[in-house]
């Protein structure tokens, strides 16, 4: 009988002996970044040591730091696949850029490169090439952006919104003739109606009536509102250091007021809400609606902006921040609104009524900046090449949260703030838990 | 459903008690309180749970039990999805008793638990295996209400030589956080068992059987204020999907999660009885079970992630008469075996090993009116796991120790009262941790480190407990039960990590509860 037993137990244990995978088929892998300048004669001159490479996890939100070798490579010897936005930059002290290219410049140089929603596969040995280049750093500085709006049930919901324009120099400036436009871009990954480029974006070479001559994608955008300042040229000055508001209804939110319908209007909650009665432009639709929004009143006091393009009842900016922001001066000949206008490119061709958006020379662009949506899995596709913005910002809380982004501060001088602008907004901006017109951080 | 489960409990317990009058119910219910105190007998009771092969070989004729009891736990020497602070109340019935030929084991549980202090844990707590689930920074208080019932049944066929059984096993849950973000959580599991056996000889006994299982849970996180429901503003309020051993995602839509479980397997049974060694019973169990996590909305079906774990579970025990003494070794392994597979990346990243050896030796001294239980145990405790995405890979061995008296002791007026004292020491031994440093987040940082300092360092702890119990309504025992347990740690393991939470100097346990047997 003992036999038996035996037998028994060993003929159990032998069946159970059977051993699974001792490590995980899915591996961090290796990876390599390698950036370079864009232009082949900077490229020869300018240094690649040291170039700051930001690698941030769409999925978990985790930054990760790392610098590239004198050969502008940094290797990455465990990297867990995933979806990655990688932002590289250097910043080239203004002596230093001068003395290497002979160029004289009296501020600092930065070079951005970057690419949003990297797929990091299975693989080993993978690598990606940076191209970096400088964006204008312009006078004038996109300094806060108020789109979230408001509690839609004791806010002011969208009605207040504005978006703050700011002198970034130690001279008197003049408002006059800037322009104002909204980027737009496709709003989806999944949409199989259009023409798209590697990072999903339009491929705006395929509109119809697109020249074959432009870079349309790198030397573009495309803008669905544009608005200008009016002026006669000096008539709008902003001191240095001082800033200019564009209110979408320029009033105090915080109070009662009455429609245009006749109607009050007013918040359950006047603290979720701003005060726009000081702001120095307004845009105002109803002159171009057959029913404009009863919110949209004119307040005769404020001076509104020129509308050459819009889009929607008034000047509503995407709540989840899925928008470019590009302020401009026309450094052309040709008059801004007689600039050329294409459609998006469909793949069918599109109908006679399609809307059509301005073509805006980047080289006329003074400041830039991309707001994406504060869930990695509500992104879109990047609208700004990394001359203009290399990353993108956003509000943590999202949409009606009454929080705005605003660029940081990245020096006082002699009382004035010198903002930070090195167009990357990951870097520049931060936000304000309450929009606040003209504030600071 | 609540008022079926009170049906049944109501049923269980007067087909207990009308059986209990039978015969002479106050010796009965004697027996079956110096049956609860026997720590050896006991333990032969508890292994004829594992299988209704052995009920007839293992369970007395008759015992019965009701017991309501509450339980308190308070200290942060604990795992980090733990509760803090742990109020629980439980209603348990149980009993065997024979209808003709047939053994019918049975046991209905309620139990109402209520946890101060979660974090990261949007779980039942019945899956330790699961690695797909939602969790929070913030501590959440979570309310779990749980309702049991266990059924063993087992009759001799064929002049006594072919022992069939059936077994089945239900639990449904509810459990729920009571602020944000409100995690809600429904599930429950469904088991049955069926074996069959031969007797080859009349010490020989060999059975096999099939077990066949399913279940299913419901997640759901919400917020009541809509203000944290994107937590960015306060991190805390974020949901998170942990995927795996590695650091979580921010998961702020569809905050959702279906799993429908799926198990099987096959046991295999034998007892040798009245043989010169004593009584040798043995049970072989492997059960190989599917998990798959999905969600579903109308914009269809997305099936996320299934997890595949074997369990199997080597159990011996060893009963031996030394004169009127008795003792009882059992010899226990387990082990555990998990893997994933990703539907995003058609491959599997995560490998999960839990494995157990144990060897507990109980020695139980029959006197005229009173039973002295000593016990001593030895188990080996090793855990693995090992996230591919992350580049984690994190082990840890320990030894717990325990010793332990007990002595019950019966009055001539048939008063029960008893004490047992138990010491425990539990030894890290050896242990291995690798993450990759550019994906450490907050849930690296607040359960992954945490846990390894916890589970890398040695604690000690006792165990002290008192019964006194009367004859009551002349048909029962009636007693009472209270118990203390505390645990303290040594200085925690330097791993080289920075730890923003660390696991607590102690956690204390007391328990108290009302039993009757009849």
């Amino acid at each position: 009988m003992k036999i038996s037993v035996f037998l028994f137990l060993a003929l159990t244990i032998t069946f159970a002996a059977c051993k699974k995978n001792t490590s995980p088929e899915i591996h961090p892998v290796q990876y390599q970044i390698k950036t370079s300048y864009a232009s082949k004669d900077l490229g020869k001159v300018l240094p690649l040591l040291n170039v700051r490479i930001v690698l941030k996890n769409t999925k978990t939100n985790i930054n990760d730091t790392l610098f590239t070798k004198a050969d502008g490579i940094v290797p990455i010897l465990k990297l867990s696949p995933g979806v990655y936005d990688i932002t590289a930059s250097i910043t080239i002290p203004a002596a230093q850029y001068t003395s290497l290219t002979n160029e004289i410049v009296d501020k600092e140089v930065v070079f951005n490169g970057s690419v949003k929603n990297q797929v990091i596969s299975l693989k080993d040995d993978q690598s990606l090439q940076l191209d970096l280049v400088s964006g204008s750093i312009g006078p004038w500085v996109i300094k806060q952006i108020y789109y979230a709006g408001s509690n839609s049930t004791n806010g002011a919901l969208f009605r207040d919104q504005f978006i703050e324009f700011y002198n970034n120099t130690d001279s008197l400036l003049y408002a006059d003739s800037l322009y104002f436009a909204e980027a737009i871009g496709i709003q989806n990954y999944t949409s199989k109606t259009v023409y798209r480029l590697e990072n999903q974006q339009y491929d705006w070479s395929k509109s119809q009536d697109m020249p074959g001559n432009i870079d349309a994608n790198n030397g573009f955008v495309y803008a669905r509102t544009l608005l200008m300042i009016p002026g006669t040229g000096k008539q709008y000055p902003v001191k240095a250091g001082e800033s200019i508001i564009l209110a979408q209804t320029a009033i105090n939110h915080k109070s009662p007021f009455t429609g245009t319908d006749g109607k009050t209007i007013s918040v359950r909650d006047p603290s979720l809400t701003v005060d726009l009665s000081g702001a120095d432009f307004e845009a105002y639709y109803a002159p171009f609606l057959p029913r404009p929004l009863a919110s949209d009143i004119d307040n005769p006091n404020v001076p509104n902006v020129e509308v050459i393009a819009y889009n929607g009842t008034d000047l509503i900016f995407d709540n989840p921040g899925r928008i470019g922001y590009v302020i401009f001066r026309n450094k052309g000949t040709t008059d801004v609104k007689n600039l050329k206008q294409y459609a998006a490119p469909s793949i069918t061709p599109p109908s006679s009524t399609a809307e059509k958006y301005y073509q805006i020379p980047v080289s006329y662009i003074i400041d830039a900046v991309e707001t994406q949506p504060y869930s990695a899995a509500s992104r879109v596709p990047k609208k700004l090449g990394a001359s203009l913005d290399a990353g993108y910002t956003f509000v943590p809380a999202g949409a009606y949260s009454s929080q705005s982004v605003i660029r940081k501060t990245e020096a006082t001088v002699n009382g004035r703030k010198v903002l930070k602008d090195t167009n990357n907004s990951l870097e520049d901006f931060d936000f304000l838990p309450l929009a606040a017109p003209r504030a600071f951080k | 459903m609540k008022h079926t489960f009170i049906y049944i409990l109501f049923f269980l317990s007067s087909v207990s008690c009308a059986l209990g009058q039978n015969t002479d119910s106050l010796s009965i219910s004697s027996r079956s309180k110096i049956y609860s105190g026997d720590s050896v007998k006991f333990s032969a009771y508890d292994f004829a749970k594992t299988s209704p092969f052995f009920i007839k070989k293992l369970m007395p004729q008759q015992y019965s039990s009701i017991n309501a009891g509450y339980n308190y736990s308070k200290g942060t020497l604990m795992h980090a999805q733990d509760a803090s602070k742990l109020y629980e109340t439980f209603l348990s019935t149980e009993g065997i008793t024979q209808i003709k030929t047939v053994s019918l084991w049975g046991q209905f549980v309620i139990n109402k638990t209520v946890e101060d202090s979660t974090k990261f844990a949007h779980i039942t707590r019945y899956n330790p295996t699961n690695r797909y689930y939602f969790g929070s920074p913030i501590d959440l208080n979570y309310e779990r209400t749980v309702y049991n019932l266990k059924a063993l049944a087992s009759k001799n066929m064929l002049k006594n030589n072919l022992p069939i059984g059936l077994g089945a096993d239900y639990r449904i849950g509810n459990h729920y956080s009571t602020n944000d973000p409100r995690g809600d959580i429904k599930d429950f599991q469904f088991d049955l068992t069926a074996t069959a056996g031969y007797n080859l000889s009349k010490q020989l006994s060999v059975g096999a059987g099939y077990r066949y299982g399913y279940g299913r849970e419901r997640v759901n996180v919400g917020y009541k204020n809509n203000s944290l429901s994107q937590g960015s503003v306060k991190p805390e309020y974020n949901t998170y999907l942990i995927n795996g051993y590695g650091e979580a995602q921010e998961y702020n839509t569809n905050r959702s999660i279906n799993t429908d479980f799926k198990r099987n397997g096959l046991e295999i049974n034998l007892a040798a009885e009245k043989t010169t060694f004593g009584d040798v019973y043995f049970n072989y169990r492997y059960t190989k079970e599917k998990q798959e996590f999905y969600y579903r909305s109308d914009g269809g079906y997305f099936n996320y992630v299934d997890y595949n774990n074997i369990a199997q579970n080597f159990r011996l025990l060893w009963l031996k008469g030394i004169a009127l003494n008795t003792l009882s070794i059992d010899l226990q392994y387990n082990n555990n075996d998990g893997d994933n597979y990703i539907i995003e990346y058609l491959s599997n990243s995560y490998i999960f090993n839990s494995n157990t050896i144990s060897a507990k030796a109980t020695y139980s001294i029959h006197q005229k009116k009173a039973i002295h239980n000593y016990s001593i145990c030895i188990q080996k405790i090793g855990e693995q796991r090992q996230d591919g995405l992350a580049g984690n890979d994190i082990q840890f061995n320990q030894l717990n120790f325990s010793i332990g008296y007990g002595l019950n002791k019966q009055t001539t007026q048939q008063h029960n009262w008893g004490f047992s004292v138990m010491a425990h020491y539990n030894k890290y031994l050896n242990s291995h941790f690798n993450t990759t440093a550019n994906n450490v987040g907050v849930f690296t940082r607040n359960v992954i480190y945490y846990d390894y300092a916890y589970n890398t360092t040695s604690k000690f702890g006792a165990n002290l407990t008192g019964d006194y119990s009367i004859p009551m309504f002349k048909q029962i025992q009636a007693g009472i039960k209270v118990g203390l347990n505390y645990w303290r740690r040594d200085d925690l393991k330097d791993f080289g990590r920075v730890l923003t939470s660390a696991p607590g100097k102690d956690r204390f346990s007391s328990n108290i509860s009302l039993n009757l047997y009849f």
